[in-house]
């Protein structure tokens, strides 16, 4: 910090100079600014209203058209007068501009395909909207979804319904809570000052509207004459602004006849009252009003036709509607028939009674039944039961697999081994023996069948069985009795083969059955 | 109270320019008359200050948040930084330029200059943790270096003591050099 003692000062007035010249500068520019501005802003002012006013009233316009379109579409095509008139109420009752009305009660109309449900369900909307101070857009669309079954955007509003409510509850049921939680909110909304404004804001938008028309209607009426709209953009421009002017010299007398005491004693002020200008106002005007019936009258003559043939439209489509639902109808029954036939047929098809007739069968192993099951599936078309049987039919298969890997060791051959003995045992007898197959097995060979020597020559006779011997061989509690089969061979020569079977059979036979046999010979070389 | 002139700086520049020699001498006679203020103001300047226990020569820490800490005392910082100016500064804003200045430069000489000018008996909203500090530096600053002088805006310990007691000799010997050297300027160009 430094401190600074000034010793000699001098006074710098060039920057004073320079300021007080620009200021000077910026007074001038602001008086040039404030003129112009004076003369050009009342002026842009007009053009910009006007043009306002067609703007909004084309986008009203487009809006009636949209809807008109979407009832037609719908095949709801009344005449849209009353529906507008019925906007216009509702727009007056509640302050919501009937611009957001008739989007609102489109998008209901969509959902509902009925034009009394939108409209009980547009007042629900209006009511929930005042209360919730959420969008009228907003409501209308989640209240068409939730009458489409989607109930989430009714979630998003926040307006006391649970997802139990919404899950278990139908949309009558949902519609009957919120009307009793709503209910007079949009009317007592409307009867607030801000609803008020809304109102009056909602009408200064409608005559806006109504003046846009006017200046369409004259715009058209001038394209007749001039054929061209390029040339009518800068007039229109002129038009504009000479209106601005008229209206600017309107006020200038108004006020000057405001400040002698005004022409009517109400306070009131009628223009057409005014000198001079008066009567070529009051002419204007009468021109304006029977140009506007006219059109009116040609409206209503264009509307009355198109309700004519919006009606006889109907009537068509109704009739198409009706043969086109006895066709359905009829076929229908068809399709219904022959589902029954199928369903008939299913029963007595060889296939499916064969695989019912498999199944019966006890002695089916698993892996066999799982296939027929899965196969009777598939001719039943039954695809569920058809899957889970494959899976099973599969994990089946891998365990038949599995066994079939598997290798056990051989119970058998203790017994091979026991016969191997017998037969060294008798052929140290000198007995003929078949020969063993290499794997220890007996051969498959025939015996040689022994020569049966009959007594006498050497053979064989072997003694009755007696109940001793039987005793001695089994032991006297085995219960086994003996058999009273003897066979005495006797003769020369050798047996027949029949003969040789037949003797080999009924020893076989009866140790088959459990009875004790044996072999006794008194001589021969061969024994079985 | 300074002199206010006119056409002091159009002297300077037209000297500077077309009379180079005139101009030196204009200033030599200006810078003895300042240069006798502020030597008469460095020897107001003490040694020492509170018995030394400012004049260590180490810089104090700040406590707070301030950048800078409190300067330390230095004697010959504070001779040093007074001085003077022949240059123009600045003008403030109602248009007036210095056209030959006092300074005292350093923050000690500063703080030695003009502390208690504003709140002679320390500031009451001071958040010193001793609240008597500012009265008692002022107090040894009113003992060790002199009380303060002058009149309005224009007091002080230091410079403004020294120039209070000049007693306008030397802004008097400003304004002649001035006149000296613009007459001789004039009577040369005639």
């Amino acid at each position: 910090m430094t401190i600074l003692i000034p010793i000699v000062s001098e006074f710098q007035n060039k920057g004073f100079k320079q300021a007080e010249k620009q200021v000077g500068v910026l007074d001038k520019g602001l008086k040039r600014l404030a003129v112009t501005l004076g003369t050009a802003l009342s002026v842009r002012k007009i053009t910009q209203f006007t043009k306002a006013s067609i703007k909004a009233f084309v986008e009203e316009d487009k809006a009636v058209q949209a809807l008109a379109r979407n009832l037609e579409n719908l095949g709801l095509a009344y005449d849209v007068r009353p529906i507008e008139g019925y906007i216009r109420e509702l727009q007056y009752a509640t302050g919501v501009a009937d611009g957001e009305l008739r989007p609102a009660l489109q998008q209901l109309v969509t959902s509902t395909k009925s034009l009394t449900t939108a409209q009980e369900l547009l007042a629900l909307s209006l009511d929930i909207a005042a209360g919730t101070g959420r969008s009228l857009g907003s409501v209308t669309q989640a209240l068409g979804r939730a009458y489409l079954g989607t109930n989430t955007s009714l979630t998003r509003l926040n307006i006391g319904l649970s997802k139990a409510d919404l899950s278990t509850k139908s949309f009558s049921e949902i519609t009957e809570q919120l009307t009793k939680q709503f209910s007079g909110q949009a009317q007592r909304a409307a009867g607030t000052y801000a609803g008020q404004l809304a109102i009056l804001s909602a009408a200064a938008g409608d005559a806006q509207e109504i003046l846009g028309e006017k200046l369409v209607r004259s715009i058209t009426m001038l394209l007749d004459e001039d054929k061209g709209v390029p040339a009518l953009a800068g007039a229109f421009e002129k038009m504009a602004t000479d209106v601005g002017d008229i209206a600017v010299g309107l006020a200038s007398i108004t006020k000057q006849i405001k400040s002698i005491g005004g022409l009517l004693p109400g306070g009131g002020l009628d223009i057409l009252a005014i000198p001079v200008i008066g009567p070529y106002l009051d002419f204007l005007r009468n021109r304006g009003r029977e140009e506007a019936g006219k059109a009116q009258s040609k409206a209503d003559a264009i509307a009355r036709a198109n309700a004519k043939e919006q009606g006889m439209q109907r009537s068509r489509a109704l009739r198409v509607e009706t043969a086109i639902t006895k066709q359905k109808k009829e076929q229908n029954k068809v399709t219904g028939e022959a589902n029954k036939l199928a369903k008939a047929g299913k029963t007595f098809d060889d296939e499916l009674i064969s695989l019912e007739a498999a199944l019966k069968n006890q002695e089916l192993s698993e892996n066999e039944v799982i296939r027929l099951r899965l196969k009777k599936a598939l001719l039943n078309e039954n695809a569920d039961n058809a899957e889970k049987l494959a899976k099973k039919l599969a994990e089946s298969q891998a365990e038949l697999l599995r066994l079939a890997q598997f290798k056990p060791t051989d119970p058998f051959q203790a017994w091979i081994d026991s016969l191997n003995t017998v037969r060294n045992q008798l052929g140290s007898i000198g007995a003929g023996v078949a020969p063993t197959a290499p794997g220890g097995m007996i051969s498959q060979q025939p015996i040689v069948p022994p020569s049966i020597v009959p007594p006498g020559q050497g053979g064989y006779i072997p003694p009755s069985i007696t109940q001793e011997d039987l005793f001695d061989a089994f032991g006297r509690g085995s219960g086994v009795t003996a058999p009273t089969v003897t066979i005495n061979v006797t003769g020369t020569g050798t047996l027949s083969d029949e003969t040789k079977k037949a003797v080999v059979d009924a020893v076989v036979e009866a140790s088959s059955q459990g009875y004790g046999t044996g072999w006794f010979r008194t001589t021969g070389v061969y024994a079985i | 109270m300074p002199i206010r002139v006119e056409g002091a700086n159009e002297v300077k520049r037209a000297l500077r320019k077309f009379d180079p020699d005139l101009y030196k001498e204009m200033n030599q006679e200006i810078g003895t008359a300042l240069k006798s203020v502020s030597n008469e103001a460095k020897t107001l300047v003490p040694s020492s200050f509170l018995t030394g226990a400012m004049d260590d020569g180490r810089e104090r820490m700040s406590r707070t948040s301030r950048s800078r800490a409190f300067p330390a005392y230095n004697s010959s910082t504070i001779r040093k930084g007074l001085t003077y100016s022949m240059a123009r500064k600045k003008g403030n804003t109602r248009g007036w330029t210095a056209a030959y200045s006092l300074l005292n430069k350093s923050a000690i000489g500063s703080i030695a200059e003009v502390a208690g000018t504003k709140h002679p008996y320390g500031d009451p909203n001071s958040k010193s943790n001793n609240p008597q500090a500012g009265r008692q530096f002022i107090e040894a600053l009113n003992e060790d270096i002199g009380s303060i002088k002058g009149v309005g805006k224009g007091r002080g310990r230091l410079m403004y003591q020294a120039l209070n007691a000049n007693q306008g000799k030397a802004r008097d010997a400003v304004l002649a050099a001035l006149e000296k050297a613009a007459a001789k300027y004039k009577a040369a160009t005639r």
